[in-house]
């Protein structure tokens, strides 16, 4: 299976890449999509057309890319194959503080109009406040489905705040920042994607350090710790690398549900391994091909009305989560 | 690896304390105690994953808590109770595990690396399980991978807790073996606890008892076995008895002073199946006239009965032979159980002569006896014999009552072969 699974996967990434810059309201030949990507033969429409829809298509790679990585880590880190940047409220944390940092850094001149640099620290500062508070209620709880109800709950807490924050400033900034809470890949500009794509590099490069830690504590914190793991450490890291993942997703593209939750699971069914060595950077790719597809269909499938990524992944991943839930808990 | 004077617990709560003890390499140390005592919290802190609230843990007079993770890894191994998340990974890719503190931050094996952990599945065959799935093997393989794993660390001490619980009798065994071939062959300082006081007493090169918030080192099994405070500590109110010679552990007899009374004639072997049956059937038991050499003496006298006894390797003497005369005829059973008879025991047999000829019924017991004994009652097994309280058997030989009170007892198997006799 992994012979075939493993060339497999950067191939249809590719496709799916190449599928996004060719779908759209405007027909674009699949030679000039090519040429258009490698750099040359474009020209008018084609060029322009090219150029947004690569916009979003890599602000989709490097969105989900982070989330699939982000999604691995915290259901290894939790234990809990529910776990997820959006289901337990991480992302919707970072996009509380995002917009926070937005609404009063631009209300008090302090930084421009949108700085996605400001807005990342900001968004990782928010993801990992409510990290650490899903560590610290994890600690209490041991039910995995009590965890998640936490998270969720601390997700729709942070959403209520956000779009309160939203309403009340002024309406005429927030117009195009309204559609970004619920998560989009449509208002991505090269300016905050070439800037926030070397920080997800990084991270994910970063998230790949993490795997061997997380798959020892896989054997429990003690015998993790006899094998030489520095447990606290490692978690330490591990969080920390999730919650930076996730603010690049939020900045670039808003939060987004359920990538970080089925990307994992699709690793986990196509290879049969518990080895985060694989699934981290598995999870990346995967989750970097769902949100492609996803943006696609959300362009695509109301056409010319554009939906919201969120409710393109929800299509798909609600009933991953509820799949997940029967087999586990449910009939017998 | 040297204890000294070690406190350990968790947080400011002290479990133990006054600890010192060596766990040598090459020997197999095993720690067991009561429920709580305080064994996990020890072992916890010698392998360095708790911190000792007091003392030291010096291995090569390195205190192992200031030991780096990866270098303590490299020198202590661990299993310990948590059930690893691992179903989905093979055998081999547990084992490999193993040799975290031995690979780089992406955890590639060298060939180096592969060579030390088919060396751990070698030693805990496991080879022939190595491309399984963790939720395909049962609680022994299990056992045997995860002790695998901590082997490929090519540790010099290996430190288990409990390995043996949650296993079924074979596994125990089989787990035992293991680990008292680590540390013989191996050389591995091992240190396990274990809940099996028996099967401690005989893997243990050394014990080591936990009670009352401090530890007490043995270094023979037979040392433990000598202390009364090690029984005490296994048991409530003195209900079991530990033997020096045979390291085994006896139910003692618990007197009443209503129960009926049952002598047995043995000798060589043949009498313990007999004791721990009537004792289990309720009688108060006493044995004789026994060498004080014959293992049935030896195992009277830890299960706690009495025994009209003789010196080793002397006659019998007349003055036994009136005390079991005496015992005998006062009992409301008596069995003889066809040992092998010689000059130094033949007294036994005069002793049933007697008996006999006063009119007592004596029981036999014995389906391969080599001889035999006119006048006894003659059982195939100690199943047959009659049970206490169900049908005391009166002094009077003749005993017409017999099939009035054939189906009055609980026990459907002894009244159901009494009745094949007897028809």
């Amino acid at each position: 299976m992994r012979r075939y699974v493993l060339p497999v996967l950067p191939a249809s990434l590719l496709g799916s890449v190449l599928l996004s810059a060719a779908t759209g309201s405007v027909k674009v030949p699949l030679e000039s999509v090519i040429g258009g990507l490698l750099g040359f033969r474009a020209e008018g429409l084609a060029a322009t057309v090219i150029d947004l829809r690569l916009v979003r298509t890599v602000a989709a790679l490097a969105s989900g890319a982070s989330l699939g990585a982000a999604g691995a880590i915290l259901q290894s880190l939790f234990r809990n194959p529910l776990a997820d940047p959006f289901v337990l409220g991480i992302s919707s944390g970072s996009s509380l503080a995002i917009a926070a940092t937005l609404i009063a850094g631009t209300g008090l001149g302090l930084i421009s109009s949108y700085d996605p640099q400001a807005l990342y620290v900001a968004g990782a500062l928010g993801a990992l406040a409510v990290s650490l508070a899903v560590v610290a209620l994890s600690s209490l709880l041991r039910s995995v489905l009590g965890l998640v109800l936490v998270g969720v709950m601390l997700g729709y807490l942070a959403s209520a705040l956000t779009t309160l924050l939203v309403i009340t400033s002024d309406v005429e900034r927030m117009r195009a920042f309204t559609f970004w809470t619920l998560g989009t890949f449509s208002a991505s500009k090269w300016s905050v994607v070439s800037s926030v794509l070397p920080i997800a590099i990084g991270s994910l490069l970063v998230s790949l350090l993490v795997a061997k830690p997380l798959n020892a504590l896989l054997f429990g914190e003690e015998t993790a710790a006899s094998m030489g793991a520095s447990v606290r450490a490692s978690r330490v890291v591990a969080v920390a690398v999730a919650a930076s993942l996730v603010s690049c997703s939020v900045v670039v593209s808003g939060p987004i549900g359920f990538i970080g939750l089925a990307a994992p699971h699709a690793v986990r069914l196509l290879l049969r391994t518990e080895d985060n060595r694989l699934i981290v950077p598995l999870s990346a790719l995967v989750g970097a091909e769902l949100a492609v597809l996803s943006d696609v269909a959300a362009r695509t499938l109301m056409s010319p009305l554009e939906l919201p990524v969120t409710a393109v992944t929800s299509l798909f991943g609600a009933p991953t989560v509820l799949v997940l839930v029967m087999r586990r808990w449910g009939i017998r | 690896m040297r204890a000294r004077d070690l406190s350990a617990g968790y947080g400011r709560r002290e479990v133990l304390t006054g600890v010192s003890l060596e766990v040598e390499k090459g020997k197999l140390t095993l720690v067991v105690g009561p429920n709580a005592s305080g064994k996990s919290t020890l072992l916890k802190t010698l392998a360095g994953i708790l911190k000792p609230l007091g003392g030291v843990v010096l291995v090569d007079g390195r205190e192992v808590n200031r030991m780096g993770g990866r270098e303590r890894a490299r020198t202590i191994g661990a299993v310990t109770t948590s059930r690893p998340q691992v179903s989905e990974m093979t055998v081999e890719e547990v084992v490999g595990m193993g040799r975290y503190p031995w690979t780089g931050p992406f955890h590639l094996l060298t060939p180096r690396d592969r060579e030390a952990v088919e060396r751990a599945m070698e030693v805990t065959g496991v080879v022939h399980l190595r491309r399984r799935r963790v939720t395909e093997l049962s609680d022994g393989q299990l056992q045997r991978v995860l002790i695998a794993r901590a082997l490929a660390q090519e540790p010099d001490y290996l430190i288990l807790d409990e390995p043996t619980t949650h296993l079924d009798a074979p596994s125990r065994i089989e787990v035992m073996t293991l680990l008292r071939d680590l540390a013989s062959e191996e050389g591995v300082g091992v240190i396990a606890s274990t809940h099996e006081l028996e099967l401690a007493l005989r893997f243990g090169d050394k014990i080591v008892l936990v009670s009352s918030g401090t530890v007490k080192v043995y270094q023979r099994p037979e040392d433990a076995v000598g202390d009364p405070e090690f029984a005490g500590a296994f048991s409530v109110g003195r209900s079991i008895s530990l033997s020096p010679v045979s390291l085994s552990v006896e139910v003692l007899q618990r007197p009443r002073g209503d129960a009926p009374k049952a002598f047995v004639v043995s000798g060589s072997g043949t009498g313990p199946p007999v004791f721990r049956a009537l004792v289990r059937g309720g009688y108060e038991v006493s044995a004789g006239v026994l060498h004080e050499n014959d293992i049935d003496y030896h195992v009277a006298v830890s299960m706690g009965l009495e025994v009209v006894s003789e010196r080793p390797y002397f006659p019998i003497s007349e003055g036994a032979l009136r005390a079991a005369l005496e015992r005998a005829s006062a009992s409301d059973l008596i069995v003889f159980t066809y040992p092998p008879i010689g000059p130094l025991n033949s007294g036994n047999l005069r002793l049933l002569e007697e008996l006999l000829s006063m009119g007592l019924e004596v029981y036999g017991v014995g389906s391969s006896r080599t001889y035999d004994v006119p006048g006894l009652r003659v059982v195939g097994s100690v199943e047959e014999l009659p049970i206490a309280g169900e049908r005391r058997i009166s002094v009077a030989p003749a005993l017409p009552s017999w099939s009035g009170t054939r189906y009055t007892g609980s026990s459907p198997r002894s009244s159901g072969s009494s009745r094949d006799r007897s028809s």
